[in-house]
């Protein structure tokens, strides 16, 4: 018990020195975090406390291979309570700590030239340092989430897949999409136009296979929406807004650049294990 | 063979003329010794005196009064239970301060014969009473009830953002505000007062089973659990309609993450199932389905996210010029 007491001040106190660059994964440090993630009275959410986010860094590279450990038990778009505590408790507090730092961006930006901080955090900076620690598991869990059965949880997972997704990893958004339970779930409308929302984000960036990846999934998806069905017109509006902006890409951005291998190899095994069906064995290819 | 003995051996009884001499001797036997009696003069001493009136009616009758009053007076503070004892010890030493008397009896005339005998008034009373509990216990449970009860209604941030610690909330049911309590770190403990005749008892048995829920009641978690315990209430119950207001105390050092101010509704069913239960010996009774405010600037934060792109600037300047955001909205 000790340790969880004494490194929440060990955070407070690096947090204090922003420049002293921590490897917080695997130490005793990321302890404080695993414990802030964990309910402590059935049916509750824990929200990780503004002390322990203070150094955002260390917060990062604690929570997010938190967040990568939940992938293996996340599997459907319905979870149990405390395995949906802890995801929400963990992303909830990455995408506060974004909150701030792009609302401290968008403030600093606004000030006149010469009173600006050109020392303030940024969400490059953030998406720098998660793309540290990042893997292909984080993004599996997060997409699970943006398309549960629950809206918090899809709520928190847009938020933080908004600021962080990897168009390397396009993959993981394109299968889920063509799940079959999503043919059958009475949230599928909505967790459908989370997904297309993240394949919009990521269309302008996406390689030479995912270009034409997300064009076929998007064919399939646009085929499956009922003419003149008001439930769909969010749906609608992605779709549209997904051809522009793929549209935006030219003979100079990504199109023409093939996946490297290493995210092409771990795409493929993603999708053989997850398993692949016929509908996404036919869209998607690498 | 004896001379007295009749034909089949066995003895004859004695004459009618005979049994009646022989009582009438025994009642003189009696009677002289009756007034031979002397009966002790009454005990004047203290002790004596103390010990007589301990052990009569009139004390019982005290007693019994005593542990009535005490029952009525503590009423409102005491456990039903403990009122409940209070009141059958008080009446039941009532009874037996008037005396026991007599309620009937049962004479066998046949063979050796025996005699039943109810003995006492109280007796029958108990005997009553005891009929009566089993009988009535669910209305005597409401009998003494305080008119006025609650039930307790937890109100959390489900989010893993909202942080009702760092608020202030008031709540109320038409204007009228009611009492609330911080229950844990992130939950407020919510006491929904409602009155007996509130909790109706339907007049037919539910004719067909609860349909599945298609819509979450207002102001729930929307979670598995929450709706299968909604499922369980019955959807004929009386209703009531929680306003709630939050005002932010303390903004931390991440104001932008959570609304300055927000209001907030919830609906709580008075299903009579859940005042049957029994929670930890405690009489308020816990509502089994949780709320959840979300009070996250959620349109903030999404309106940041369309506003900015993944990808670095070099990246960004390989586009076309006329690159629409993306459409991101939670659903």
């Amino acid at each position: 018990m000790k340790s969880i007491v004494i490194a929440p001040t060990l955070a407070a106190i690096l947090s204090l020195f922003p420049v002293c660059d921590v490897t917080a994964q695997g130490t005793d440090l990321c302890a404080a975090y695993n414990a802030a993630v964990v309910a402590g009275a059935p049916g509750t959410v824990p929200v990780v406390s503004d002390a322990l986010l203070t150094n955002w860094r260390t917060a990062l590279a604690c929570l997010v291979p938190i967040v990568a450990g939940m992938n293996d038990t996340m599997k459907s778009g319905s979870v149990g309570a405390p395995l949906r505590a802890k995801y929400l408790s963990a992303t909830g507090a990455i995408r506060a700590m974004a909150t701030k730092i792009g609302a401290g961006e968008d403030a600093n930006a606004q000030l006149p030239q010469g009173q600006r901080n050109p020392n303030i955090d940024t969400i490059a900076m953030f998406q720098a340092e998660f793309r540290k620690v990042q893997s292909i598991e984080v993004f599996a869990a997060l997409t699970t989430g943006a398309r549960s059965d629950n809206y918090d949880m899809r709520l928190t997972s847009i938020l933080v897949l908004g600021n962080t997704i990897d168009e390397r990893f396009a993959c993981v958004p394109l299968v889920q999409i063509l799940d079959p339970e999503l043919d059958t779930a009475d949230y599928a409308i909505n967790a459908k136009a989370n997904l297309l929302g993240m394949l919009s984000r990521v269309a302008p960036f996406v390689y030479k296979e995912d270009f034409s990846n997300v064009r076929s999934v998007k064919a399939v998806i646009a085929k499956a929406v009922p003419p003149g069905d008001p439930r769909f017109n969010q749906t609608r509006l992605i779709l549209e807004n997904i051809e522009q902006r793929l549209n935006a890409q030219t003979d100079a951005s990504n199109r023409g650049v093939t996946l490297d291998g290493d995210a092409k190899g771990k795409c493929t095994r993603y999708m053989v294990t997850y398993p692949a069906t016929e509908l996404m064995k036919a869209n998607i290819k690498y | 063979m004896d001379e007295k003995s009749d034909a089949s051996g066995s003895r004859p009884g004695p004459t009618p003329e005979e049994l009646m001499a022989s009582i009438d001797t025994r009642v003189k036997q009696l009677e002289n010794r009756v007034a031979t009696l002397v009966t002790p003069p009454p005990d004047r001493t203290l002790t004596g005196r103390i010990a007589s009136f301990f052990s009569s009616g009139f004390f019982f009758l005290l007693l019994g009064g005593a542990l009535l009053f005490v029952a009525q007076d503590r009423m409102s503070t005491n456990h039903a239970g403990i009122t409940f004892v209070l009141v059958v010890l008080g009446v039941a030493l009532l009874l037996y301060g008037t005396g026991t008397q007599g309620m009937g009896q049962f004479t066998s005339g046949a063979g050796a014969g025996y005699n039943i005998a109810i003995a006492g008034g109280a007796g029958v009373v108990a005997f009553i009473v005891a009929y009566g509990i089993i009988k009535y216990s669910t209305d005597m449970r409401d009998a003494f009830q305080p008119e006025r009860k609650f039930v307790r209604v937890l109100v959390q941030g489900g989010d893993g953002v909202t942080d009702i610690a760092k608020y202030a909330s008031t709540f109320e049911i038409d204007g009228v505000a009611v009492p609330a309590a911080v229950k844990a770190r992130n939950v407020v403990e919510v006491y929904i007062p409602y009155l007996p005749y509130e909790i109706v008892k339907p007049a037919t048995p539910n004719p067909v089973p609860q349909p599945a829920l298609q819509v979450d009641d207002k102001g729930m978690c929307p979670t598995t659990e929450n709706r299968e315990a909604l499922r369980s209430l019955d959807q004929r119950a009386t209703t009531k309609m929680v306003s709630a207001r939050f005002y932010r105390t303390d903004a931390g050092t991440n104001p932008d993450a959570l609304l300055p101010r927000a209001d907030s509704e919830f609906m709580v069913r008075l299903d009579q199932s859940i005042f049957r239960s029994n929670d930890g010996g405690i009489d308020y009774p816990r509502y089994p389905v949780r709320i959840c405010v979300n009070l996250q600037q959620v349109d903030l934060a999404i309106a940041a996210v369309n506003r900015r792109e993944i990808g670095d600037s070099a990246a960004i300047n390989k586009l076309k010029t006329n690159l629409p955001p993306a459409v991101i909205e939670a659903q």
